[in-house]
């Protein structure tokens, strides 16, 4: 019969969204998993210590300009297999009995007043609410237990440590499994990841830094809350974010695209 | 004390495991619906032969929206002679009756029920009342504020044709997404929830959910089975597990879309959270041994059915692990989970991120074409905290149901629509 | 000093930078929502066909009378056929059609036709669409690209493909060998006589679907009688001449045998197959595939009926739908001893 011109053909109608679906890419997934991720898992596993040395090394001298504290450098076991972990050590030190209890009562002062303060930002004010119960916590503990806290900012540091190396492994994973949800081309999510990773990394480091000031100079009242309220949520938020860029340029690319190429139908 | 902290640690790796077992069961969902082939429902068939249906509209104090409704479904094209509109005036004081009875006057089909007596308030005692005089085989729920389309009702009664069906979900669009950053972020949830998670567990033959409103359900299930009951507010879940628990099912129709309004203020939101976990939270109480021991219920749907009956007790899990963590902490037994806790969290994040974890909320913005809408999802984070908080005390309310088999009160979500807007839809 | 103001504009600038995202986000461009709910939509089977003939006669009348150009939805070129030697092997214009006209060469028409009378198509013809205010009839091995449709009779004779759907008012004949997606009609019959029949459908006396449920069955016995509904979530075999006065349902496969009866709805999600002169009176649907014999009837005269499969569909010549047809892989009409 020959091949039939194209002459006159309508636009493509692009399908609805109720049931389209994206072309199946198990075997690309799978295979991407076994040499892309699982590579990069394990050249991360083996370089976490060269990671959290440079880390270290790098926050100690900028702290010791920042401030007068003498700091070094300790290194722990960590995964059996792939080396010790770095940490900083630097003096810490214990808030007084009047520190605390100041503490306690402007921290209760301000719960109160959040718990009543702007319905627009509820969910704001219910997060710093309990992180304020979180410094509540905190605050009591050094009112009553006063030299029995468990740890030194030495511990802190290391805490630290250990948390991030899983957070950026984490991250790796997660932001990985996630990305492959919408496309498997591979070098659009490497770039996202990249960029991901040296966001994640800069803002821990950054952070690392400053909160070991905080503690150095304000005292160990502050640990819980810089550890469970303002710590790893921020590392996911940044991973959220570029997640959310990556299907916003991810939309815009495949939108207008035709059927049977990106979309396919039922 | 060494047992305490026994206790603590296990309870700290429980909760890392039930988020484990969340995150993977809705990666399984997005995957499944960005990849797998999707379960289209009955809207394809052709029938000259349709059943009686009857749309059950409760309503209190609806005038500024009813005449919409009404006008909307006076354009569906369902044979009139196989549809009947009950309107369920529940103790209305505006002018609601006066509308009613004009409609009725103009249209015998349209037939209000005025509940003005002493009798239980709510929206399942007015559906009961409606069920003794429904003509029709076939019960379609509508809110008052809804406007369906033309097709809207065929859509939904001919997935009655299969024997097996014992209701059917479609889907509800906020109509004020882009009214301010709560609506926004509410469109995504709703998104996720019904793009990819409804209709992912009606691709894998699990349990999607009936919603209460936007679908309908057989009458001789609820009058077989003594109609709604009144001492539960989330009527639809108890339904749901009640139509599997007999061995039917319930069919999710994605393209049966119908504009609802969404919450404007964290105020009204938090209210309506706190209703929908108290009775999601009654259900599971009555129904958590029923369902998994039910004959009509298969292993892949108990699973599944499970693990939604938990959803609601899963933010007080995670918000006990917390204190968990915390107390952990002052202990001094923190060192070796430096690295669990960030786990944990992540699977709070990830799979307890408002009902649906970010990737899911991803992917159904992505298959709805909401390319800009997704840049408010880290706007997610801190609602999580909100709704860990709401729906713990809805759980609370639920408890204290149980134990002191108090009556609930019901309260309707405060409407923020105009004509104006209902119009331009 | 310096180090950490740099420290703390980077930290806030980083935990900030995630919000800041959503501020891209315009509230006020007057639209309130971000999906949009087509609320005037009704499912029509024969849409393209009437959507076609509403803008083209719009169009003439607008026009006050037939043009060689007409705008459409965009303009078009149109070509008023008045005799059937004005037929080329490849017409890329519009054809309005008048009088009854039997084309005798294959062509290739690369737009739409519209017939007021009777019209036909001369074997290996390629059509992207005809709409007929009576009857259109196709030659064999011809190919229709989108759509073909009638008011009265639409014929597919051996070995055509039928596009995207082919509908009719009244009556659509299609012939072995054809290739199908959605066929619509009052009354659809498969067979290689192109010659209009009488409506010979046996009608059952006792067409009561009985709603009382037996569950998980694997088998009704042959010539036994059955006034149930059956929901079950194995196979299910119905024997040659039994009776079910019910629906079916079943999460497996179905296999209804030879003349055997179902008065109500078939639905299963496995693989359902109905072997010859076995009759459906109501809907048959599956997730699966559809494979149905000769002589098969589905539906009941005067009355719309579906089969419906996700996948792919085979059904054998002298069977009868009374309504539609639709299958999302393909289907196709196999000769006498195709199937089984």
């Amino acid at each position: 019969m020959g091949k039939i011109s194209n002459k006159g053909e309508k636009n493509e109608i692009y399908y609805s969204r109720d049931y389209r679906h994206l072309n199946r890419a198990w075997i690309t997934y799978l295979l991407q998993i076994i040499f892309v991720l699982v590579p990069v898992i394990l050249i991360y596993l083996c370089s976490y210590s060269e990671i959290s040395y440079y880390i270290s090394e790098f926050s100690a001298g900028l702290i010791s300009n920042i401030t007068v504290d003498t700091t070094g450098i300790l290194k722990e076991k960590y995964f059996p297999i792939f080396g010790v972990i770095y940490y900083i050590t630097m003096k810490g030190k214990y808030p007084s009995f009047t520190m605390a209890m100041i503490s306690f009562i402007v921290t209760l002062i301000l719960i109160v007043v959040f718990a009543r303060i702007n319905m627009n930002r509820k969910p704001l004010m219910i997060f710093l609410t309990i992180g304020l119960c979180v410094h509540l916590a905190s605050s009591l503990f050094f009112i009553f237990f006063g030299n029995k806290f468990p740890y030194t900012l030495d511990t802190y540091s290391i805490l630290y440590m250990k948390q991030q190396v899983i957070v950026w492994l984490m991250i790796i994973v997660v932001y990985w499994l996630s990305t492959s949800l919408i496309t498997h081309v591979t070098w659009y999510r490497i770039i996202s990841l990249a960029m991901l990773m040296v966001l994640s990394f800069v803002y821990g480091i950054v952070r690392y830094i400053l909160y070991m000031i905080i503690i150095s100079q304000f005292s160990y009242l502050f640990m819980a809350s810089l550890y469970f309220t303002f710590g790893v949520l921020f590392d996911f938020l940044i991973m959220v974010g570029i997640f959310s860029l990556f299907i916003y340029r991810s939309g815009k690319k495949f939108q207008g695209k035709k059927r049977g190429r990106v979309w396919k139908w039922s | 004390m060494e047992m305490v902290v026994k206790i603590l640690q296990g309870y700290f790796i429980f909760s890392i495991v039930l988020m484990i077992i969340y995150a993977i069961r809705h990666f399984c969902f997005s995957y499944n619906r960005l990849f797998a082939k999707q379960r289209v429902s009955y809207r394809d068939i052709y029938d000259s032969e349709l059943p009686m249906v009857t749309v059950m509209i409760p309503m209190h104090n609806e005038e500024a929206v009813i005449r919409n409704l009404f006008d909307s479904l006076l354009k569906c094209d369902y044979d009139r002679e196989k549809l009947e509109i009950i309107a369920i005036n529940d103790h209305s004081d505006d002018k609601t009756p006066e509308i009613l009875e004009e409609y009725h006057d103009r249209y015998l089909f349209i037939r209000p029920i005025h509940r003005n007596g002493d009798g239980e308030r709510g929206k399942p005692a007015g559906l009961n009342d409606a069920l003794k005089v429904a003509r029709g085989e076939v019960i379609i729920v509508f809110d008052a504020d809804y406007r369906p389309s033309k097709n809207l009702i065929k859509k939904l009664a001919l997935a009655f044709k299969d024997p097996k069906v014992g209701a059917i979900m479609g889907r509800v669009v906020p109509i004020n997404a882009k009214k301010n950053m709560l609506t926004v972020l509410l469109n995504l949830e709703r998104s996720g929830g019904y793009q990819v998670d409804q209709q992912a567990r009606f691709n894998m033959r699990l349990l999607p959910q009936y919603g209460g409103t936007v679908g309908g359900f057989r009458k001789n299930i609820m009058l077989a089975t003594g109609g709604f009951d009144t001492k539960i507010l989330a009527e639809d879940t108890e339904l749901t597990y009640r139509i599997y628990s007999m061995g039917w099912n319930v069919v999710y129709d994605n393209s049966a879309e119908c504009y609802e309004e969404s919450p404007e203020t964290w105020e009204v939101r938090g209210k309506q959270i706190r209703r929908w976990s108290r009775g999601h939270n009654n259900v599971m109480f009555r129904y958590f041994f029923r369902f998994l021991f039910s004959p009509n219920v298969g292993f892949a749907e108990k699973v599944d059915g499970t693990l939604l009956l938990l959803v609601y007790v899963v933010p007080l899990i995670l918000g006990l692990a917390q204190i968990d963590c915390l107390i952990l902490f002052f202990m001094g037994k923190m060192e070796i989970f430096a690295g669990w806790w960030a786990i944990l969290f992540m699977g709070i994040y990830n799979t307890w991120g408002n009902f649906a974890p970010f990737y899911e909320i991803g992917s159904g913005a992505f298959l709805d074409g909401m390319e800009k809408e997704i840049l408010a999802l880290p706007q997610l984070c801190f609602s999580f905290y909100f709704y860990m908080w709401y729906i713990s005390l809805g759980f609370f309310d639920a408890v204290i149901d149980i134990i002191t088999r108090r009556n609930v009160k019901w309260a309707k979500t405060k409407r923020f629509s105009n004509e104006k807007r209902v119009e331009n839809a | 000093m310096l180090e950490l103001v740099a420290c703390c504009i980077v930290f806030t600038s980083i935990t900030l930078f995630p919000f800041g995202l959503g501020r891209f986000l315009d509230f006020d461009d007057g639209v309130e929502t971000s999906l949009v709910v087509r609320s005037d939509n009704i499912k029509n089977p024969r849409y393209f066909s009437e959507s076609f003939r509403r803008l083209l006669l719009d169009a003439i009348e607008v026009n006050g009378g037939i043009n060689d150009r007409l705008f459409l939805s965009k303009e078009e070129r149109i070509l008023y056929i008045k005799d059937r030697r004005q037929i080329e092997e490849m017409m890329d214009k519009l054809l309005f059609v008048r009088i009854p006209l039997k084309i005798d060469k294959k062509a290739v028409f690369l737009k739409e036709v519209y017939a007021e009378e009777k019209i036909v198509f001369a074997a290996s013809s390629v059509i992207r669409a005809v709409s007929g205010k009576k009857e259109v009839i196709i030659g064999e091995n011809s190919v229709v690209k989108r759509w073909a449709d009638a008011d009265e009779l639409l014929v597919l004779k051996n070995n055509c493909h039928a596009g995207k759907s082919i509908t009719s008012g009244k009556r659509v004949i299609i012939s072995s060998g054809c290739e199908f997606l959605r066929i619509y009609a009052p009354v659809i019959e498969i067979s290689d006589c192109v010659e209009k029949t009488d409506d010979d459908s046996i009608v059952c006396e006792d067409m009561h679907v009985y709603k009382k449920i037996v569950r998980n069955i694997k088998s009704v016995a042959e010539s036994e009688e059955l006034k149930n509904t059956i929901i079950t979530s194995h196979n299910l075999q119905i024997g040659e001449n039994a009776v079910v006065y019910g629906d079916i349902k079943s999460t497996g496969n179905i296999k209804i045998c030879k003349n055997a009866i179902v008065t109500g709805n078939v639905f299963a999600d496995g693989t359902i197959i109905i072997e010859d002169y076995a009759k459906v009176f109501e809907n048959v649907f599956t997730e699966s595939a559809i494979y149905i014999g000769a002589g098969v009837e589905i539906g009941r005269k005067g009355k719309i009926k579906s089969v419906i499969s996700r996948e792919q569909m085979y059904i054998g010549v002298g069977s009868r739908v009374y309504g539609y047809i639709g299958t999302e892989r393909g289907g196709k009409v196999m000769n006498k001893d195709g199937i089984f």
